[in-house]
């Protein structure tokens, strides 16, 4: 009984004298679908590192915060709707700066976006006060821009600004809840230019049916259906608006080029984040991607509020990892709501249940996928191939890495070394491409053989014909004979 | 014996037909091997198949799956159309209509190996040619179907197709049926063993 005890003892020393970086796994295990669709283990590409709230930075709790934003400068804007204000801060959580007046024009009532220019300028979407509120980098209130006229907007228009962004030329992009025609386009004097790349309403079987059978009154409930709002918005630094929609299964991320035409996903649909949802009361759980952010490479991060998870995306929709969850724990999430990128690649994720601002850092082999889908992105196939081969050292189960490493030998003509690649990777049509090639040169090395078969085919045939000929003249003699015998 | 039936078959298949109740034309354990010669095949088809044209792994194959993918529809058309035949004056005993039907997999014995090969040869290029080449089976399979409920019953043309929608009924109704039943006898099972866990749990 004492041995035991102190057996147990000696345990519970060693796992408080453990390391730190014993237990850095952290709270989620990294994983991946394959082209199949089947979810794959993964090595984590973030990690959770810490949290800054309104107790570290001294001043009261945040309530219901809603949105953040990182400046060019790594300085933060946290929009605290139900403080109404908005904060700005160093990355080690010393407030700079507070926005939002006490009284007059300047006051801030349930603000949910914040968008800062490059010259410090904050506009602030100030939703219940129906208006974008603009403010100078010194926090002096400078305009605002009411709820926009004009003809093309239908009369019991509700205009409900949540998020925005402010374009090189000074025009505002907005979301506005519930405004299925799209992003609303204001110059800088506040006149409305138009709606900006709608969601479309999406043709089903289904629905077509039902409204076969409708009768005339259902047939005016259903063509009330409007395609859903855009959830959030992101410049890059190219100019392309990126956007999130909540409430649809396919496409919820786009890229806007700038007639407003999806880049991202050109005549495909395509599920991002889980691909297996849960089910709560019966009805599927659909992923709500409230934002999005995107790095000067053009890598996507998109949030999924419902999953609470993280998705990473190339430029071209490769994902390239999935971090975090729903729970307690560090790195996991109660309501995650926002996303932000330093220019370290730091994660910034704004928790709004917690009311806290949780930091991911790149793990090695994180930093090892950017450096080689980079390379792969741009075309420069060769020279990613090294720290693909690296990666698929480091986890066999990137698929990424082993198309990647077909699509440089198949441009190195290496067709068959492509193949067992391109197999890996689970790529029919890329596999199918590089043996065509395959073949031709297989043909073309083994042509005497190929020559010598096919003459020596045709002449057996020859040979045969002549000798079934020959055995019929025969019969036919024979049967004249015998006929010639009768008579 | 069976070599030369499966010939003429594929050559002859309505002269094949019309002697197919001849005394010791046929066996019935041709049959079963016949059936048995189509899962494998199917089998073939399913872990050979070329990867530019299918992702499936060998380790994916469910084997009793794809064996009763061949087996069921052989026994079922086999009795409904056997049921239906007997309403509607068909001259073919049970015997005869196990034995026609199962030569009706003759054509997918011997092209679906070939094409499953073929397949490791082509690129999704010549998909076109594969899957002219892949449909051209079923559809004669679909042509000796219908030559042998027309001469091993002796009907019109007309009364061949009746006869073939009613059985096609036949086997939704059984197969519906049967997944009836077995929900049913599942449920009788578990209701059995949870009494018997409860009275061992009292005891």
């Amino acid at each position: 009984m004492k041995q035991r005890l102190w057996v147990s003892v000696l345990a519970l020393a060693l796992l408080f004298l453990s390391p730190a970086w014993a237990h850095a796994d952290g709270a989620y295990q990294g994983y991946l679908y394959d082209e199949y669709l089947d979810e794959l283990e993964s090595v984590n590409g973030y990690l959770y590192r810490d949290s800054l709230d309104g107790y570290d930075m001294g001043i009261e709790p945040f309530q219901e915060p809603d949105d953040l934003f990182v400046a060019d400068d790594d300085t933060m804007y946290l929009v605290d709707t139900g403080n109404n204000r908005i904060i700005r801060f160093d990355r080690n959580g010393n407030v700079l700066r507070m926005f939002g007046d006490k009284e007059g024009k300047g006051r801030l009532n349930g603000p949910r976006g914040v968008f800062v220019t490059a010259s410090g300028d904050v506009y602030a979407a100030d939703t219940l006060n129906k208006r974008i509120a603009v403010f100078k980098a010194d926090g002096t209130f400078v305009r605002d821009y009411p709820k926009p006229e004009s003809p093309l907007l239908e009369r019991n228009f509700t205009y409900t600004p949540s998020k925005l962004i402010v374009d090189k030329r000074g025009y505002l992009f907005v979301a506005s809840d519930g405004t299925y025609q799209g992003l609303l386009q204001l110059d800088p004097e506040g006149t409305f230019r138009g709606f900006f790349g709608a969601n479309k309403v999406k043709k089903d079987w289904k629905k077509i049916v039902v409204k076969w059978l409708a009768t005339e009154e259902q047939k005016e409930q259903l063509a009330r259906e409007r395609p859903p709002s855009f959830s959030n918005l992101f410049q890059d630094t190219e100019g392309f608006i990126y956007t999130t929609t909540v409430g649809i299964a396919e496409n919820q991320i786009k890229r806007l080029s700038a007639v407003g035409v999806d880049t991202l996903n050109p005549h495909t649909s395509k599920t991002y984040g889980d691909q297996y949802w849960r089910t709560e009361n019966g009805s599927f759980l659909y992923p709500a991607f409230t934002d999005v952010t995107v790095d000067d490479k053009g890598v996507i991060t998109a949030l999924d509020s419902i999953y609470g998870k993280l998705f990473q995306y190339d430029k071209l929709g490769n994902l390239l990892f999935i971090t975090g969850g729903r729970g307690e724990q560090n790195g996991l999430f109660r309501t995650a709501v926002s996303v932000d990128q330093a220019s370290d690649g730091s994660i910034y994720v704004l928790d709004k249940a917690r009311g806290r601002i949780d930091r991911f850092s790149i793990t090695p082999f994180g930093q090892k996928v950017h450096e080689a889908s980079r390379l792969y992105v741009e075309g420069f196939y060769d020279e990613a191939q090294a720290p693909w081969e690296e990666i698929r050292r480091l986890n066999s189960n990137y698929h990424l890495a082993d198309f990647a490493i077909g699509k440089a030998l198949y441009r190195q003509e290496k067709y068959s070394e492509a193949m067992s690649y391109f197999r890996k990777a689970k790529a029919n049509g890329d596999y199918s491409k590089a043996f065509l090639e395959y073949r031709k040169e297989f043909v073309r090395e083994h042509f005497t053989w190929f020559a010598l078969g096919a003459i020596l085919a045709y002449s057996m045939l020859k040979a045969w014909r002549a000798l079934a000929n020959r055995r019929k003249r025969q019969e036919r003699r024979a049967a004249a004979g015998r006929k010639g015998a009768a008579l | 014996m069976l070599l030369r039936n499966i010939g003429q078959c594929l050559a002859h298949p309505i002269t094949f037909f019309e002697d197919i109740q001849e005394p010791g034309k046929v066996r019935i354990w041709h049959a079963f091997l016949l059936v048995v010669l189509a899962a494998a095949a199917r089998m073939y088809t399913l872990m050979y198949t070329g990867f530019s044209f299918s992702g499936v792994e060998p380790w994916m194959v469910n084997v009793p799956r794809e064996i009763n993918f061949i087996l069921m529809p052989w026994i079922s058309w086999a009795v409904c159309n056997w049921a239906v035949s007997a309403i509607m004056d068909g001259e073919g005993r049970f015997r005869d209509i196990l034995i026609s039907t199962a030569y009706i997999y003759v054509p997918y014995i011997l092209f679906m190996p070939l094409l499953t090969s073929l397949t490791n040869l082509l690129t999704e290029a010549e998909k076109s040619l594969y899957l002219t080449l892949f449909w051209g089976t079923f559809v004669w399979m679909a042509f000796l179907l219908i030559q042998k409920v027309r001469i091993v019953h002796d009907y019109s043309l007309g009364k061949t197709f009746g006869t073939i929608v009613l059985t096609v009924f036949g086997m939704a109704v059984l197969w519906f049926i049967l997944l009836l039943l077995l929900g049913i006898v599942n449920q009788a099972l578990q209701f059995f063993y949870a009494v018997y866990k409860e009275i061992v749990f009292r005891l």
